[in-house]
């Protein structure tokens, strides 16, 4: 894959790699770390992507692991889902973001989850990843992405309804 | 979940981030560059199989007359072949009648290789030993292995090597470690003083980049010949290192 074949579909995943980094990040500066890193990474292997159809999906991958590793250097004795379980879920409740920033109802709700089900209710309804695909994604198993599913559409309502 | 409006959920994509994404795409290297920092890496991976070869531990070996504090070794790329050496090559590139295999059962096929000169050297700096030594590339889809062939030489101290086995009356040992190679000019940090000092890494220095290696390594003295498996980072398990050894060791000198 030449130079600007890559760069063109790094354009066009920009926005789906900003929604997985804000979903697991929440701090800007960590986002432009985490994507720039990503890039570099992509880049140096480019050669080992088979089919360029699953480019979005590949790099989305990427992204996601190295979201992981900056969290993991904040917090390298706390496991991948105990950090997410425990603190994010107090920054969520507290919110998060710019007082300056808009933000839809529904992008605010959202924030009140708990990691685990925020990232997977938004590879799933914003950038429209089936389970399996979501599975690979996560490195969960399959039922575990439809439980997150479930519980993450159910407490949402609550949010959204004003009862959670 | 249909009544939401998902499609416009997050904010727009802020200016600095897509400035971060422009900015490191505007910045990488083309493709010719890219392939000439992929060649500079192999040839300091090459130096290093070289070097982490020809000093790497054998375990006890009743040949060893005297132990050398370190080994260096050089090679240059006069010296490369790209077909197997015969027999009476082989004797006169290393003064040794050795025993090469072309393509192993398992798949490794040879894909090059090189002769280098190596001193052995005493704890005053002094050479007490000087011998040339083969090293071969073996490659199996994307992984890769060196053999190491060169007459017996002086043995340094023995680090955590075990007989992994014993083929034709012949004790093969075992040996791995995590190899953190850094830039010549690196300076080591007060937790990599604390991880060597351990023994959770061996440093190599004169690499681009700062890299942990995964280093096995499988030898053995066969009639006055020392040979050795090299694997780097490699799928290939202690199990795979001693069926190539069996390979070898059950050949005979063509």
């Amino acid at each position: 894959m030449d130079k600007h074949t890559f760069t063109s579909l790094v354009l066009e995943a920009e926005p789906a790699l900003y929604h997985v980094a804000r979903s697991i990040l929440k701090d800007e500066a960590s986002c432009e770390d985490a994507v720039q890193n990503s890039i570099l990474k992509a880049y140096e292997k480019r050669s080992t992507l088979k089919e360029e159809g699953y480019f979005k999906t590949w790099l989305t991958r990427i992204m996601i692991n190295e979201c992981y590793g900056i969290l993991r250097k904040r917090r390298p004795v706390v496991s991948y889902e105990e950090y997410f379980t425990d603190q994010e879920t107090k920054e969520a409740v507290n919110g998060s973001g710019s007082p300056e920033e808009e933000y839809t109802e529904l992008y605010l709700a959202l924030e009140r989850l708990e990691l685990p089900l925020r990232i997977t209710l938004v590879l799933y309804y914003i950038e429209g990843y089936s389970v399996k695909e979501i599975r690979t994604l996560l490195k969960i198993p399959e039922g575990t992405v439809k439980s997150r599913l479930a519980t993450g559409r159910k407490r949402l309502k609550r949010i959204m309804e004003g009862e959670g | 979940m249909d009544e939401y409006n998902w499609k416009h959920t997050f904010p727009k994509v802020p200016e600095q981030f897509h400035e971060k994404v422009v900015s490191t795409l505007e910045n990488l290297p083309e493709e010719e560059e890219n392939e000439s920092m992929r060649i500079k890496k192999m040839a300091w991976k090459k130096r290093l199989v070289m070097v982490l070869a020809a000093t790497f531990v054998l375990g006890m070996t009743a040949f060893a007359a005297s132990r050398a504090a370190y080994t260096t070794s050089v090679s240059s790329s006069q010296n490369e072949f790209q077909t197997l050496p015969t027999a009476k090559e082989v004797k006169k590139l290393i003064g040794a009648d050795a025993k090469l295999i072309d393509s192993f059962s398992n798949g490794y096929t040879f894909a090059g290789g090189n002769v280098g000169t190596n001193s052995d050297f005493d704890e005053n700096d002094k050479v007490i030993g000087s011998y040339k030594s083969l090293y071969l590339a073996y490659n199996l889809g994307d992984d890769n292995l060196s053999m190491f062939v060169a007459p017996t030489h002086a043995a340094q101290e023995e680090v955590n090597s075990v007989q992994a086995a014993t083929i034709n009356d012949i004790p093969v040992f075992y040996s791995f470690y995590d190899n953190k190679v850094v830039p010549g000019d690196y300076v080591q940090t007060e937790q990599d003083k604390a991880d060597e000092a351990s023994g959770k890494y061996v440093f190599s220095y004169g690499s681009d980049d700062v890299e942990i290696i995964r280093v096995q390594y499988l030898g053995w003295d066969e009639d006055g010949v020392n040979y050795g498996l090299l694997a780097m980072n490699s799928t290939a398990t202690q199990e795979t290192l001693v069926q190539m050894a069996k390979e070898v060791i059950e050949s005979s000198v063509k």
